[in-house]
């Protein structure tokens, strides 16, 4: 077994208007990973790529240790996968895909789907046609969760939710996770989501991994700086990562080292440092 | 065992679940011998990383506070306070022969450094009392 | 992979149960009249729509998608719709048969040639229509489906424009060469037996579309 739940090695995948070049990351076996991005950077395509929805045209993905070309049976029973929109059939109701799943997943648990379903409220007589989108993101995770998945793999999954149900849904996330060899891969483009969670974070932008690091040390890599224009403008430029100018003044994120003194300096969060990098590549 | 972090301060989520353990070891709050709590279940409880956590006990490791049991968790070490005072006090005078350098280069006064020693001293106090009449 | 006919059978319930109450009537018609052959052709055209319709909700529910990141295969995800198609089909076919059995008139083994022949057209219309759909999505092979259904049809149509004046002729023909009821009973089975190598062919191929389609 490896000490890796997802490695991507220099993977390429090639649209007409779209590519990701050189994609490399690891996700630790019991950590949770985040993917941020602005919508169209290559999340999903990432996603489907690991679960070989898609065909890349070169590099190695590795997922639970088996190469993702052949993932076998056994490695996709204990993978556990959530879109951005629900993928069951409208005129299901939770007792059919409950007999379902049952019939498909060799390690079913129903108490455990049964316990999600009551947890999160989840309606017995209504068809999914009549879901919330809310209750169609907490059925796809109690399906998720209820086959003894090891991986989680997430698309979007909490965009779009009130954030009471987003919290809700955390909580599960950090139960999961107690077990030490589970580990989840989360992408959304709401990074205060990932924020809270995420041991490392992997940022993606226009097909290329800008950064994949441990959550914590990104956050303490870079700080915001604020001043006038030109008192921003004078600082040594290679250590700007971004900067944001306005009528009364600027703010620039920069390495934590290279902070001047005399500043007004803030810690940076993983939007500002999203936005910034994204700034600079434009 | 109590922890509570403070995002805004900017000192480091690891560095403040350090310190906080270890002043409740050495108060003894935690006892010889007491079981921690697992580093998952801090991190959910706190909202924060694994990576986090298992930094922090690492540290509290490496420092001698604590201990790990494969399989079975992290431990309260015993204590020799003795040793801990007198590895306190090391750094204290090491940090202390740094501001005698840095007041020597900029000509200040020994005079002026007990002056400053006990407005800080003073300063702490105040705070503190501030500090604990508001948790209480 | 029983799951995934379960959940096809779950999710077109009410279509079912539609094509039964359908039925029903056409049966009930069947009854008065004792002539079971429309009864018998609307049958199977129903039991064919259905492996087509359950692609057609999974593409809409993303469940093609979904259910790739499942412990099936692409496989199994093709056979699938095929077992179901066989079994609405079985279905269908003994539902006629019970009815040719017990209502139809004197000519039985008439009917019965009717329902292999239906049977044999079902075959080849899921032989045809499933790959074209794997390949295309449900959106485009609507145009392929329109073209399979209304071209024979034309084609007959005008050819029995054409032939209108020669169909008498003909039939005398066939009558004075001795085609009798034994060579049409063994057509139908040829032709029955041939629809189901189709199928087999059509399986194939459907396995080898799927197995390189990107969701």
């Amino acid at each position: 077994m490896t000490d890796f739940a997802i490695e991507f090695k220099k993977v390429v995948k090639q649209y007409d208007d779209f590519m990701l070049h050189d994609v490399s990351f690891v996700l630790p076996r019991g950590c949770i990973m985040g993917i941020i991005g602005e919508n169209g950077a290559g999340k999903s395509t990432m996603i489907k790529l690991m679960l070989n929805l898609i065909q890349k045209e070169a590099g190695k993905i590795t997922v639970l240790g088996c190469d993702s070309d052949r993932l076998s049976r056994s490695v996709r029973e204990k993978i556990g996968v959530v879109f951005d929109e629900c993928c069951f059939p409208e005129n299901l109701k939770l007792k059919e895909i409950e007999k379902i799943l049952k019939n498909i997943y060799q390690h079913w648990n129903s108490k455990a789907f049964k316990e999600y379903a009551a947890t999160f409220n989840l309606p017995e007589n209504k068809a999914v046609k009549d879901f919330s989108r809310g209750m169609k993101m907490k059925l796809s995770i109690a399906a998720a969760l209820s086959h003894h998945a090891e991986l989680l793999i997430l698309d979007e999954a909490t965009s779009g939710l009130d954030p009471v149900v987003r919290d809700e849904i955390l909580d599960v996330f950090f139960d999961f996770i107690q077990e030490e060899k589970n580990s989840i891969l989360i992408s959304s483009h709401i990074t205060s989501d990932l924020e809270k969670i995420c041991d490392y974070i992997t940022f993606l932008n226009n097909g290329s991994i800008i950064m994949s690091e441990a959550k914590d040390d990104i956050l303490t890599k870079y700080v915001v700086v604020k001043g006038g224009r030109d008192e921003l403008e004078s600082l040594p430029q290679e250590e700007i990562i971004g900067i944001r100018k306005s009528q009364f003044g600027a703010e620039a994120l920069i390495r934590r080292q290279a902070a001047p003194i005399g500043f007004v300096v803030e810690p940076a969060d993983l939007e500002q440092i999203m936005l910034f990098n994204i700034r600079k590549e434009q | 065992m109590k922890v509570i972090i403070n995002n805004a301060s900017g000192v480091p989520i690891y560095e403040q679940i350090v310190l906080q353990i270890k002043n409740q070891i050495i108060a003894g709050e935690l006892k010889e011998g007491e079981i921690l709590p697992s580093m998952r279940l801090l991190a959910k409880e706190q909202r924060i990383s694994v990576i986090t956590t298992k930094r922090a006990y690492e540290e509290l490791e490496r420092e001698g506070f604590i201990y790990s049991v494969v399989g079975k968790g992290s431990f309260v070490a015993p204590q020799n306070i003795e040793l801990i005072r007198e590895q306190h006090l090391r750094e204290i005078e090491e940090k202390m022969r740094e501001i005698f350098d840095l007041a020597e280069t900029a000509g200040i006064e020994s005079e002026e450094l007990r002056e400053m020693l006990y407005l800080i001293e003073e300063e702490k106090k105040t705070g503190d009392k501030g500090n604990d009449g508001f948790c209480d | 992979m029983w799951g995934l006919i379960i959940k096809d059978l779950y999710n077109l319930k009410r279509q079912l149960a539609l094509y039964g109450i359908i039925g029903g009537v056409y049966l009930a018609v069947a009854g008065v009249s004792g002539n079971v052959s429309v009864f018998i052709g609307m049958i199977m055209m129903f039991t064919a729509m259905i492996p087509l319709s359950a692609i057609a909700y999974d593409e809409r529910a993303k469940w093609d998608k979904y259910s790739l990141t499942m412990p099936v295969s692409r496989k199994q995800i093709v056979a699938g719709k095929y077992l179901l198609g066989l079994l609405v089909l079985a279905a269908g076919g003994a539902l006629s048969l019970i009815s040719v059995l017990l209502m139809g008139s004197a000519d039985v083994s008439e009917n019965l040639i009717t329902v292999a022949v239906l049977l044999g057209v079902c075959l080849l219309y899921i032989s045809i229509l499933v790959p074209v759909v794997f390949k295309l999505g449900t959106e485009r092979a609507r145009y392929v489906m329109m073209i399979i259904i209304f071209v024979p049809f034309l084609v007959i149509v005008t050819a029995a424009k054409f032939m209108g004046g020669a169909a008498a002729e003909q039939n005398a023909f066939f009558l004075s060469s001795g085609f009798g009821m034994a060579d049409a009973r063994l057509l139908a089975v040829g032709f029955l037996l041939f629809s189901g190598l189709m199928l087999a062919l059509s399986y194939r191929i459907a396995v080898s579309i799927y197995s390189k389609r990107e969701l």
